[in-house]
């Protein structure tokens, strides 16, 4: 059986025609490749549009970006000046030592008129001057505010006794 | 004319020189018309000019010109298939395709012929590369991309098919 199938398939062969007419299809279809060649890598319009696109979205994303991170920098930056202000307006007062070792702290400055967190403070006289006391809303620390040869002193402190208030206040102003 | 990658002298004209009787002849053993053989053979060569450099040696051409003119048969059946589909109104005008297939039959008096000739699409390929083309099952299963197991089932229902067609002829 394999013998006779063997015989009767290599009686077929390929018609002249046919191979002529193939091996011309394989000419054009090389001169086709090789022409593409030449010219290059045709991209399709789909692929260019996609590059194109994702090209502008980097264009538009890149300076947000920056603009966004500068932004944030700035405002990081301001932040830091407006606390150095803070630091600066509210300086730290002058360490005045009480007794002996004493490390609380009293500080006295010449204002120009008396401030209104003063205004119907509690009155008290020490030795002929007469002392508005008041304490800090936030921290409790007594302040407090005198007259003396026509000038305002303001006194912050640290102190949250009134009786140490009044005794430190008392050595400062002999 | 391009040429094969590893041996510079080989053209794919020399290929179709060498192995255009065996493409021809599995095409006509597929497809049993040989218009659409011919179509195929020209397919597979045109494939060939397009990949030509990619080909290590002959036997890597022959391999590739085996797997590529099965996978164009198959794609023939698939449109042979989409041809046949005609509204009920048009029946009267279907094409006689039988006849194209008997034009092969008819030129071929062998009855082993005929009988490989009746063999499903899938047999006729695997009896045609076993025992033309001397392939091993292991060969087969690589080019047609079938487990070996499938190629030895298909070979062993092929010959029990063809035994009792020839037992009928006889």
């Amino acid at each position: 059986m394999k013998e006779q199938y063997q015989k009767e398939v290599s009686q077929i062969h390929v018609p002249k025609e046919l191979l002529e007419k193939t091996k011309q299809a394989m000419k054009e279809e090389e001169q086709t490749l090789s022409r593409k060649k030449m010219t290059g890598k045709v991209i399709p319009f789909k692929k260019i549009s996609m590059v194109v696109a994702a090209a502008i979205l980097l264009l538009v994303m890149i300076p947000t970006g920056i603009s966004f991170f500068r932004g944030m920098d700035q405002s990081e930056n301001g932040r830091q000046m407006q606390m150095q202000l803070q630091l600066e307006n509210h300086a730290e007062p002058e360490i005045v030592k009480i007794g002996q070792g004493g490390e609380k702290a009293l500080s006295v400055k010449e204002v120009d008129r008396m401030p209104e967190e003063f205004e119907g403070a509690d009155e008290t006289v020490i030795g002929d001057i007469i002392v508005r006391v008041t304490a800090d809303e936030k921290t409790g620390y007594l302040k407090a505010y005198f007259e003396r040869d026509g000038k305002a002193y303001a006194v912050t402190s640290k102190l949250t006794d009134l009786g140490e208030f009044e005794e430190a206040l008392k050595k400062e102003l002999q | 004319m391009r040429t094969i990658k590893a041996e510079a002298e080989i053209t794919a004209e020399e290929i179709i020189d060498r192995y255009g009787d065996m493409v021809y002849r599995l095409a006509v053993s597929q497809v049993r018309n040989r218009t659409d053989a011919d179509d195929i053979f020209q397919e597979v060569f045109v494939r060939l000019v397009r990949h030509v450099q990619d080909l290590q040696d002959m036997e890597h051409a022959k391999a590739w010109l085996i797997r590529v003119t099965i996978n164009c048969t198959k794609k023939h059946f698939g449109l042979y298939r989409n041809k046949n589909v005609f509204p009920i109104e048009e029946t009267e005008e279907i094409p006689k395709k039988e006849e194209d297939f008997e034009q092969v039959e008819k030129k071929i008096d062998n009855p082993v012929m005929q009988a490989v000739s009746k063999l499903p699409p899938k047999y006729r390929g695997c009896v045609h590369l076993f025992y033309f083309e001397e392939l091993s099952v292991k060969e087969i299963a690589k080019m047609t991309g079938q487990k070996e197991s499938t190629v030895k089932s298909q070979l062993h229902r092929a010959r029990e098919m063809l035994k009792e067609m020839l037992g009928d002829i006889s």
